[in-house]
């Protein structure tokens, strides 16, 4: 028999048990009768034979290895009934510990999607990022595709490294209006380096990326998909417009796999070699290039990041060395012609290999080090609880003093009264548990919810699997331990004298001196509770700060709009017309005072920056990088920042500031824009229209601003209304 | 009790499962039965301590050395009566074949001294 079926048999074997041992008795008893023995004597003999039937049974029960098991049921059903006889005190606990580890689960599980998950790809672990190292300011590490070329060259295997874009606002012209999406373009290796595969369809492969414009394929991600177009297998093979080119869409990808960019959602694919029919232009660096040519071929336009399967360990090291030689060589070749400044300040670059196994995230930068501080915070507040929750035990212990006093004169042993404590505890743990998987799921979803800027959720897919189950079995197995350990160890010492010479009532006065737990719980909750109330005024203070931070304009009555010229099919030519045309209209609503025209809008994070060089000869420096700060760009219409015009630096990141401005983000075609006032600073001809929100100064147009590149945003104000 | 049952029952105790996988390899027997066939054939001098006898015959069950059958007795009582399996067997050629050579060796330490 099993130990299984033993545990599950138990009461078939008690029957047999006794069946088997009364056998025993009788058939003793009728010989000892029958050898001349009285009825009386000869049951006693018998009984005396054997050894006493208990013990017997007891001794048999200990051989099924059971009984650990069953002890445990025991105390389970026991804390059951103790805990129906408590239903408030129950449910207090529980929800105390919905709470506590629900709170714990939430952030687990966004620091585990965010921080430790890996890329549902083939063997994560063994890609890598090309990085530069030894830079100021934020990571911006873009290559060229000449370098990218050179990188894949200097490889084994050329099929080894693979480069994309970051991800770009998209149109797709398929309904009445244009829909933003958000695409990558990527080169024919990239599907093949990572090792994903698509469940309709085809991937885009290293033959649609050659050439110019020559594929206009793409590929869909299953969330897009499934959200626009309903899982139709009919989209596969056939066209769709995105920025209003037909693409034929060759696959859907694996549902699992929704980009290396965690936190964002990709919706499509789309060979590198469309860079130009698509018009992407975004987040490049250049240098002597011509944007309105294709920029593959250009070595001065840094535009891709690069990812390589590289292996891992001695595998990798080599990869980094054959990458390093094509890097410090590129390095050597372009320092030439450069001044001692722009040497010394490029000669510090190295190149590094990052690990790509959990993709890249821009969230992962911001909120890394916000998450787990979070994560102790919730931990603290489940210790708190759990001390709570002791002191109830405690409390409850000392009027169950007289019942475990009972239980020991009876002969329970205090190990076995300890367990029997934990387990009430545990019970009590695993139904907070539970309950916390519900605000687990809640919580991680509000998490996300009240993190993003926008109205939507950030995109992070957050599991409820088996991984977070055994995650809050663990903590609830923990919290229960943590909180009925002090009381439980209470418990087993019980001083029977005390307990039965007070006839059941508490023994109160005794308990201060003799155990100090009760104090040592009070001191612990102080602490905690005084740690937690510091953390949420600092955290209180910083949100304050950043309340009153000074834009550097006056935000009362400023409205932004954003507009998207290509989008609405308007061209490269009709734009400066159309932009006068849109502040003239503007212009006459009344109450503006006055309207004006931007690169990037107020507060947007983005930012089109050049290097400027000082007289001094320092190096030069990307004063004001994307994101910083917003962005003031009021070109030639100094009037609309009533405030301090020209009040020139990059403020602390705002934030969405959003409430009051409402628009459309702008790619615009055309280096439209006025022609006014705007100074031009530094050497950035780049494709740079200047510095917008840097000392408010804008270069004019015609600068070689790609067709696609200028973002363009209206700014107009409005006279306050009094009310 | 003297010092001299106590030896005896603690080297009984050891041999316990010899001894019944041994009496009970001849034929299948209850528990009852099976101290009387042992008091017989040892003709009086092994005595099982009746105690020990059910948590011995349970445990080498639980093993899968025994294998236990209510059948009905000659009183017409049901009684649990247990037989060897083929693992059982093996086990039993195990043991005698350890008790040899323990004994053997006992012999060959206690001739020198």
């Amino acid at each position: 028999m099993s130990w299984l079926s033993r545990l599950f048999q138990r009461d078939k074997l008690e029957r047999e048990l006794d069946a088997e041992l009364a056998q025993h008795l009788e058939q003793h008893i009728r010989d000892l009768v029958a050898a001349g023995h009285s009825p009386a004597e000869a049951r006693r003999r018998a009984r005396l034979d054997l050894g006493g039937v208990e013990q017997v049974k007891e001794a048999t029960r200990d051989v099924r290895g059971t009984r650990l098991v069953e002890e445990w049921w025991q105390d389970t059903r026991y804390a059951l009934r103790a805990m129906r006889r408590a239903p408030g005190f129950t449910a207090a606990a529980v929800l105390t510990l919905a709470i506590g580890i629900g709170a714990n689960t939430a952030v687990y599980n966004v620091v585990r999607a965010l921080l430790i998950r890996a890329l549902p790809v083939e063997r994560p672990g063994e890609l890598a990022l090309l990085q530069l190292v030894g830079r100021d300011g934020p990571d911006q590490s873009r290559f060229s595709g000449p370098m990218f070329e050179r990188f894949r060259a200097a490889l084994p295997d050329s099929h080894s490294i693979a480069g994309m874009t970051s991800l770009a606002r998209m149109y797709l012209n398929e309904g009445d209006a244009p829909e933003a999406i958000d695409g990558q373009l990527v080169s024919g290796d990239w599907f093949g380096v990572l090792g994903v595969r698509a469940v309709v369809g085809r991937p885009i492969g290293p033959r649609d990326d050659t050439g110019v414009d020559g594929h206009p394929v793409v590929v869909l991600s299953h969330e897009f998909w499934t959200r626009r177009f309903g899982r139709d297998p009919g989209v596969v093979g056939g066209p769709i417009r995105i920025n209003g080119v037909p693409l034929t869409v060759i696959g859907v990808m694996d549902p699992r796999f929704s980009g290396v960019m965690v936190g964002s959602r990709t919706d499509a694919w789309v060979p590198l070699s469309l860079q130009q029919t698509l018009r992407y232009a975004q987040n490049a660096s250049m240098d002597n290039d011509d944007p309105t040519k294709p920029w593959f071929g250009q070595e001065g336009i840094r535009w891709l990041s690069l990812i390589a399967r590289v292996g891992e360990g001695q595998a990798a090291d080599r990869a980094r060395a054959r990458l390093d030689v094509v890097f410090r060589a590129d390095q050597a070749t372009s320092l030439v012609s450069a001044d001692s400044a722009t040497r010394a300040f490029r000669s510090r670059i190295r190149l590094g290999l990052v690990s790509a196994a959990r993709g890249m995230s821009d969230l992962r930068n911001d909120f890394a080090a916000p998450l787990l501080v979070l994560m102790v915070t919730v931990g603290m507040v489940l210790l708190v609880a759990c001390a709570n929750l002791a002191s109830l035990l405690l409390a409850r212990g000392a009027a169950r003093s007289h019942e475990i006093a009972v239980r020991m004169s009876l002969g329970a042993r205090g190990g076995r009264l300890l367990r029997q404590v934990l387990t009430e505890s545990v019970t009590l743990a695993g139904f907070g548990g539970l309950a916390s998987l519900l605000v687990g799921y809640w919580g991680g979803a509000g998490l996300l919810r009240m993190t993003a800027t926008g109205p939507q959720a950030i995109p992070l897919t957050l599991s409820f699997d088996w991984g977070l189950l055994a995650f809050v079995a663990g903590v609830s197995l923990g919290a229960g331990v943590l909180f009925g350990l002090a009381p439980a160890l209470r418990m087993s010492r019980t001083n029977l004298y005390d307990a039965f010479k007070t006839g059941g009532r508490v023994t109160g006065e005794r308990r201060g001196r003799e155990w100090p737990l009760g104090r040592m719980l009070v001191v612990a909750q102080v602490g905690l509770s005084l740690t937690l109330v510091v953390v949420a005024a600092v955290f209180v203070r910083s949100i304050r700060h950043l309340l009153e931070v000074d834009p550097g304009y006056d935000q009362v009555s400023v409205l932004e709009a954003r507009i998207d010229t290509r989008a609405a099919g308007f061209s490269a030519e009709q734009l400066p017309a159309l932009y006068q045309r849109l502040l003239d209209a503007v212009r006459a609503v009344p109450g503006v005072r006055s309207a004006s025209l931007s690169v990037h809008g107020l507060a947007s994070g983005g930012a089109t920056t050049s290097s400027l060089h000082q007289r001094a000869g320092r190096p030069p420096r990307v004063r004001c990088e994307p994101g910083s700060g917003p962005r003031l760009g009021a070109s030639g219409h100094n009037e609309p920042r009533h405030g301090r015009p020209g009040a020139g630096r990059c403020p602390a990141d705002s934030g969405a500031r959003g409430d009051r401005q409402a628009g459309v983000r702008d790619v615009a075609a055309g280096s439209g824009g006025d022609r006014g006032s705007g100074s031009r600073a530094g050497h950035g001809r780049a494709h740079g229209r200047g510095i917008a929100g840097l000392a408010g100064i804008t270069a004019g147009p015609g600068d070689g601003a790609p067709e696609g590149v200028a973002d363009l945003n209206y700014l107009w104000g409005h006279e306050s209304r009094p009310s | 009790m003297s010092t001299d049952d106590r030896r005896r029952t603690e080297i009984l105790q050891g041999m316990l499962d010899l001894v019944i996988l041994k009496t009970l390899a001849h034929e299948p027997l209850h528990g009852y039965a099976l101290v009387q066939r042992l008091r017989l054939v040892s003709g009086d001098r092994l005595q099982i301590p009746q105690g020990s006898l059910y948590p011995a015959l349970h445990r080498l069950e639980n093993k899968g050395f025994l294998k236990g059958d209510w059948a009905p007795t000659a009183t017409g009582r049901d009684a649990k009566s247990y037989r060897v399996t083929p693992k059982g067997q093996r086990r039993l050629q195990e043991e005698i074949a350890d008790w040899r050579a323990l004994s053997s060796t006992m012999a060959l330490v206690l001739g020198k001294a």
